[in-house]
């Protein structure tokens, strides 16, 4: 039997699987051959015996106990999957709060530098008094003047703030009703305890529909309500531009502080001399002298109050525009088109191609924390299969 | 059925009790009468039974839809089976074949059928491993070859050639045995 086309060929007659073709080939053979007839009828006949076997069923308890074993098996299971997710939540929780609790510590400890760096101002303050009550000891004839200068400088130790910052800024408002905005920003003003320092407004037909007015005006706010002010006024009206700059002025402050110091210690000796002065010549010079040396107190003093003045009020710019609202004359929208669109697609493009950018960097950024939380994740896992065997 | 099918999966999937009831309910036996008929040992069965639907709960987010469920499971039923096999490498004895494939037909030569009957299947038992579970699907289960073909993942030119090869070697041993027989009136 070396007919290995018509092995298969008869095998598959037996499970009815051949089409017509192959039926009609093999049947022809079957006639002609008398070896395969005999192989296909005795395949036959045995592939009937194996027909009609009894079937086998499990019994209700047989179920049960596949169902209990069911159950366990995935209780068994489970327990380390159904927790990976809370595991790797923990995980990320902690490196979060590790990061918040690292940054935190920071500047806590930024901010212990500076509380001691104010600490160490003022002990290098209550030195100087302390100096300065030796020197009362010991010059005891000025007693009174020295006492008094001792407690000024206390004073200006106790007015030292680190924080001499001037605050400005400026606002481009465009209005509905140029009037009704200027009121609002009055009584706002008015409202924090601020002022208005200065307000110019100006009328001018452009055409003969409408006429447009602007104006501007420089109010001065507490500076505690600065930014608050600044993000009301804008609100009054759609910004064009708003922006702000400080300057820190606590050095020059300090400098000028310290001369006017120096001026004041000078006046009082000044004064002493002169009431010792016997001549006339003498009192003359001494006078002038005192004259010159009150005009850079005052001098100072004004500066001083004025840098007071502006850091306690902070200035603020503010022009105010109204929106000229064009109802009568038709404007095309189609004007400049083609440059329009033109932005608007380099616009897109550019934007598209940013958040690209930054989808990467978001995601590199990332990177390390899911490289660190799978591996923790992994570890945790292998662990407690260990434990588990 | 389609839609019921694909509910019991998804429920499976959760663990819900009521999904496992209803796959021992409806494939309980099958896959039994499967093994059976695979190792014919009854008794082991059971176990083995017990590891496919053990391994078909803990094993169902494998299950990706590409095949019929029910052929999936019957795939891991002949796995079982196989590792099985490689397990029991001792020879099957005639009774325990008898008393498995006993035929339910009530002819009256049916002593005579039964006999003929263990004696090709003890045949069948000695086949390699691939031929001998092809024909056992096909002949003694009944499934069709592209059935087959998805429960061992083998395409149906395998099936085919496979079963066509067991029945050949199926043959030649019978007929060696018959060839002994009848030269030798006490043998086996």
């Amino acid at each position: 039997m070396d007919h290995e086309r018509y092995i298969e060929l008869i095998s598959r007659k037996i499970d009815n699987d051949l089409d017509e073709n192959e039926k009609k080939e093999l049947d022809e053979h079957l006639q002609s051959c008398d070896e395969c007839s005999k192989y296909y009828h005795e395949m036959k006949e045995s592939r009937e015996l194996l027909k009609g076997m009894v079937d086998y069923e499990l019994g209700e308890h047989d179920k049960k106990q596949i169902l209990k074993k069911m159950k366990d098996s995935k209780a068994k299971k489970t327990n380390f999957k159904k927790y990976l997710p809370y595991a790797a939540g923990i995980i990320l929780v902690l490196v979060m709060v590790g990061t918040t609790l690292s940054n935190f510590f920071i500047m806590g400890r930024s901010n212990d530098s500076a509380s001691d760096n104010s600490g160490g101002y003022n002990d290098f303050d209550s030195r100087d008094q302390w100096e300065e009550g030796i020197s009362n000891e010991g010059a005891s004839t000025d007693e009174d003047n020295k006492g008094q200068d001792g407690i000024e400088k206390t004073d200006s130790s106790q007015e030292f703030d680190v924080s001499k910052i001037i605050y400005r800024g400026n606002i481009s408002l465009y209005s509905e009703d140029y009037k009704e905005t200027t009121d609002k920003i009055s009584v706002y003003v008015d409202s924090v305890g601020g002022f208005i320092q200065e307000s110019n407004a100006n009328y001018y037909d452009v055409s003969d529909e409408r006429s447009e007015k602007s104006g501007y005006m420089i109010i001065r706010v507490p500076t505690r309500v600065f930014s608050e002010t600044m993000n009301i006024i804008e609100g009054y009206g759609d910004a064009a531009s708003s922006g702000v700059t400080s300057t820190n002025i606590t050095q020059q402050y300090q400098d000028v502080q310290g001369e006017l110091d120096s001026y004041m210690i000078q006046e009082e000796r000044l004064l002493d001399y002169l009431s010792k002065a016997e001549r006339i010549e003498d009192m003359l010079s001494i006078e002038s002298e005192l004259t010159r040396v009150r005009n850079e107190i005052n001098s100072r003093l004004t500066l001083l109050k004025n840098w007071d003045k502006e850091v306690a009020y902070s200035t603020i710019h503010i022009n105010i525009f109204e929106k000229s609202l064009p109802t009568s004359s038709v404007k095309s929208p189609f004007e400049n088109f083609g440059k329009r669109a033109r932005e608007a697609f380099v616009e897109s493009i550019n934007f598209l191609l940013k958040f690209i950018v930054d989808a990467a960097i978001i995601v590199v950024k990332f990177l390390p924390f899911a490289v660190a939380i799978s591996a923790s994740a992994a570890i945790l896992g292998i662990l407690i299969r260990k434990i588990r065997k | 059925m389609e839609m019921e099918e694909s509910n019991i999966i998804r429920n499976l999937k959760k663990g819900k009790n009521i999904a496992l009831e209803t796959i021992v309910k409806e494939y309980g036996n099958k896959v039994y009468n499967l093994i059976v008929k695979l190792i014919s040992d009854k008794e082991d069965a059971k176990d083995l039974t017990q590891e496919v639907f053990i391994r078909i709960y803990n094993n169902i987010e494998l299950f990706k839809g590409n095949s019929s469920f029910y052929t999936w499971i019957y795939s891991i039923a002949v796995n079982c089976s196989k590792d099985y096999w490689r397990k029991k490498k001792e020879t099957y004895s005639l009774d325990a074949m008898k008393d498995v494939f006993y035929s339910n037909n009530k002819t009256e030569d049916i002593a005579e059928k039964n006999e003929l009957r263990a004696i090709i299947i003890s045949e069948i038992y000695k086949l390699d491993a691939d031929q001998k579970e092809a024909v056992i699907l096909r002949d003694i289960m009944g499934f069709s070859y592209s059935e087959i073909s998805e429960i061992l993942s083998i395409s149906q030119g395998t099936v085919k050639s496979r079963i066509s090869r067991g029945r050949h070697k199926l043959r030649s041993c019978l007929q060696n045995l018959n060839d002994h027989r009848g030269g030798n009136k006490d043998g086996s």
